[in-house]
C-alpha cells in the first residue's frame, strides 16, 4: 500500500514539475533522413493501410519504407509487392529468418539513413508523427523516441478498457521521461538513431519483447529516450480475451527475460537501469504477485470457512445462513484501501484528461471503475502464467 | 555523467514522493489509531456501565440474605443485565474483528470475561436463593482461535445460542466467556467440568461440547 502511494505521489510530482513542457516538441532544424521498417507476418488486412499512413506522412525526408516479410502465408507478400511496384520508395524483402527481431536486424542491413523508424503492421501513425519525433534527435545524446500508442478499435467494452490502459501508459511514459526512465519504445512506432542501434548490434532475437530489450540496451550504453505527447499512433488491440491474455503474457515474459539479462545492473548506479528502471520493474512484479497471493489466501480461507459453517450448521441443526454474516465493520486497512482506490481513480481520470479523452460521462466513469477493479486485477495472474511458461521454456506466441 | 546530471536535477522528486507517501501513510495510521481508540473508548464506556450494573445486582443479591428482600426484583435485574452483556459481547466481537493496530481491545475483553464470570456466580446465587426459573447458558470458547475449523465451530455454537435466546427470551441468560484468558477464578469454577475446546454449560449441570449434541440443550430446556 505504501509503495503504491509512493508511485502515485511520484507521478503527481513529475506532472507538477513538467506540466508546462508535456506537449512540447523540439524545433525541427536538421531534417534527418528516415527509413521506415515494417516487419510483417500475415498482415494482409492492415499492411496497405499502415504503409499508406507512412507514405502520407508530412515529413519531407522519408527515404524509404521497407516491408520485411517474415514468411507470411497469406496475401501479405502479394499486397506488399504491389505497393513496391506502385511507389518507388517502398521496398519489399523476404526476411527468411523467423522472428520479428531477426527481420528488423535484416532490415537494418538495408538502410542507409540517419534515423530508423520501426512500425508494427497493425499500427497507424498520425500524419505528423514522424515529423514531430525527428526534432528530438537534435540532441546528439538521444538514441530513441516514441509517441503515445492508442487503441484504434474502441467499439467493444473490452477494447474500451484497453483504450484506458493505453492512455494511462502514454502519460506515465511521458512523465518518466522527466527522470530519464522511459523503459520501452514500443513496436507500434519508435524512431531510433541508426548509429545507436548499430552500437548495440540491433535487436535481441532471443527476447520476446525486443522493443523493451532494445530500450534497456540503449539506456545501458548511455542513450537518452524521448517521448512526444503531441502526436499519436493508433494500433489494433485484441478484441478477444484469449488473444489479449496471450499478448500480455508475452509482454510479461519479455519483461522478465529483460530483467534477467540486465540483473547485473541492479547495484550499479551508472545508468537509470540500476537507479530506477530495474527496481521499478522488480517491485511491480513482486507487488502484483504478493497482492494476488494475499487475495487468493483471503478468498480460499473465506470459502473454506463458509463451507465449514454450512456443514456444521447441518450437524447442529441451525440456520445455514444468517443476516449477521453479512454485517461488516471496516478496519483501518479497508479505509486505507478505499483511499488508495480513490487516488488510483483520480490518477486515471487525470491521465485520461491529459490525453483529451472524455471521462466525465456516466459510462466512462463506470468503465474506469471496472478497469481499476477487474481489468488490472488480472495482471498478477498473467505474470504467474508467464513465469510458468518461462520455466518451461515455452516461447510460443 | 549525463545520468548523474538528470538525477541531480530530478532527485528531489524521489525524496519528495517518499515524504508525501510517508505523510499520507502516517495520516492513515493515525486515523486508524484514532478509530480504534474511539472504539476502545466506546467499549470502555459500555464496560463501566456494565460494571456499575453488576455491582448493583451483586449488592441486591447480598441483600437477599436479609429478610423482606424482593426476589423478583433481583431476578429481573439479573435477566436485564444478562441481556445487556449479551449485546455488549456482540459489539465487542464486531470491533475486535476489525481491529488491526492496537491490543487494547484484548485487555477490555479480559475485563469483560472477569465481569461475566462474576455475573455467572451471581446468577447461580440468585437461582439458589430465590428458586428462580431462568436458565443460565454459559458459552465457553477460546479467544483468538486461529484454526479455521475451530473458528467455524465457534460460529455455529454462537449462532445456535443466539437463535435459542431469540426463541426463549427471558427464560435464558446467555453468558459468553473466553476460557483462555488466564483468569484464576474462572479456572477454579471450570475445574469441576469436563470441557471440550468449545462448550456450553446449562444450569451448571449439562455440558455440551459437540455440535451434534446441541439439541440436548433444547430438549433440556423444554423439559
Amino acid at each position: 500500500m505504501f509503495i503504491s502511494i509512493y508511485f502515485l505521489a511520484f507521478y503527481f510530482l513529475l506532472y507538477l514539475r513538467n506540466k508546462n513542457t508535456l506537449y512540447e516538441v523540439p524545433e525541427l532544424k536538421t531534417h534527418f533522413s528516415v527509413s521506415v521498417l515494417i516487419p510483417v507476418y500475415n498482415e494482409e488486412n492492415s499492411i496497405e493501410k499502415t504503409a499508406m499512413s507512412i507514405l502520407n506522412s508530412d515529413y519531407d525526408n522519408i527515404k524509404e519504407v521497407i516491408i520485411l516479410d517474415n514468411n507470411s502465408t497469406d496475401k501479405t507478400a502479394q499486397i506488399s509487392k504491389k505497393l513496391a511496384k506502385k511507389y518507388s520508395n517502398v521496398k519489399y524483402f523476404l526476411a527468411k529468418k523467423q522472428g520479428k527481431a531477426n527481420a528488423l536486424n535484416f532490415g537494418l542491413t538495408k538502410v542507409k539513413s540517419e534515423l530508423v523508424a520501426v512500425i508494427d503492421a497493425d499500427s497507424f501513425p498520425q500524419k505528423n508523427a514522424i515529423r514531430k519525433m525527428v526534432g528530438f534527435f537534435e540532441d546528439p545524446k538521444v538514441g530513441a523516441a516514441t509517441v503515445p500508442i492508442l487503441a484504434r478499435n474502441k467499439t467493444k467494452f473490452f477494447e474500451k478498457l484497453q483504450a484506458i490502459e493505453y492512455s494511462a501508459i502514454a502519460v506515465t511514459r511521458k512523465l518518466l521521461e522527466g527522470v530519464d526512465a522511459i523503459y520501452v519504445t514500443p513496436g507500434p512506432l519508435a524512431l531510433y538513431r541508426r548509429s545507436a542501434l548499430n552500437q548495440i548490434n540491433g535487436f535481441d532475437p532471443s527476447n520476446l519483447t525486443e522493443d523493451i530489450e532494445v530500450t534497456w540496451h540503449l539506456t545501458a550504453v548511455g542513450w537518452k529516450r524521448k517521448m512526444c505527447l503531441d502526436t499519436r499512433v493508433t494500433s489494433l488491440v485484441p478484441n478477444k480475451f484469449k488473444t489479449w491474455f496471450k499478448q500480455r503474457q508475452r509482454w510479461s515474459m519479455g519483461g522478465l527475460q529483460t530483467i534477467g539479462k540486465y540483473k547485473k545492473h541492479f547495484f550499479k548506479r551508472d545508468t537509470m537501469i540500476g537507479h530506477f528502471i530495474l527496481p521499478f520493474f522488480i517491485l511491480s512484479t513482486f507487488l502484483g504477485l504478493l497482492g494476488l497471493s494475499v487475495f487468493i489466501y483471503l478468498i480460499v480461507s473465506r470459502v473454506i470457512k463458509q463451507y465449514l459453517l454450512v456443514k456444521f450448521s447441518f450437524v447442529a441443526n441451525t440456520a445455514a445462513v444468517t443476516l449477521e454474516q453479512f454485517y461488516f465493520t471496516p478496519s483501518i486497512l479497508n479505509y486505507l484501501g478505499v483511499v488508495l482506490f480513490v487516488f488510483g481513480a483520480l490518477f486515471t481520470i487525470g491521465v485520461l484528461t491529459l490525453m483529451r479523452e472524455d471521462v466525465f460521462k456516466r459510462k466512462s466513469i463506470l468503465r474506469i471503475l471496472f478497469y481499476l477493479i477487474f481489468y488490472l486485477s488480472i495482471y498478477p495472474l498473467i505474470m504467474i502464467t508467464a513465469i510458468f511458461k518461462l520455466i518451461r521454456k515455452d516461447m510460443s506466441w | 555523467m549525463e545520468n548523474r546530471k538528470i538525477l541531480k536535477s530530478q532527485k528531489n522528486v524521489f525524496w519528495e514522493a517518499a515524504i508525501i507517501a510517508i505523510f499520507i501513510f502516517g495520516l492513515g495510521i493515525l486515523s486508524g489509531l484514532y478509530i480504534e481508540n474511539s472504539r476502545t473508548e466506546k467499549i470502555s464506556n459500555l464496560y463501566l456501565q456494565s460494571e456499575i450494573n453488576l455491582l448493583d445486582i451483586e449488592i441486591q443479591s447480598r441483600l437477599l440474605d436479609l429478610e423482606n428482600t424482593d426476589c423478583n426484583e433481583a431476578i429481573n435485574k439479573n435477566i436485564e443485565f444478562g441481556d445487556q452483556i449479551f449485546t455488549d459481547a456482540k459489539v465487542l466481537q464486531k470491533y475486535e474483528d476489525a481491529s488491526r493496530m492496537s491490543a487494547s481491545l484484548e485487555a477490555q475483553h479480559r475485563r469483560y470475561d472477569l465481569l461475566r464470570t462474576l455475573f455467572w456466580v451471581n446468577s447461580i446465587k440468585i437461582k439458589q436463593r430465590c428458586n428462580a426459573s431462568f436458565h443460565t447458558l454459559v458459552y465457553l470458547y477460546n479467544y483468538g482461535a486461529e484454526d479455521i475449523e475451530e473458528v467455524s465451530e465457534q460460529g455455529i455454537f454462537s449462532r445456535f445460542l443466539t437463535q435459542l435466546k431469540d426463541e426463549k427470551g427471558n427464560k435464558v441468560i446467555l453468558i459468553p466467556i473466553a476460557k483462555n484468558m488466564d483468569l484464576s477464578s474462572l479456572e477454579i469454577l471450570l475445574s469441576n467440568y469436563e470441557l471440550g475446546r468449545t462448550s456450553i454449560i446449562l444450569d451448571e449441570n449439562l455440558v455440551v461440547s459437540n455440535l451434534s449434541d446441541l439439541e440436548q440443550i433444547k430438549q433440556a430446556l423444554e423439559n
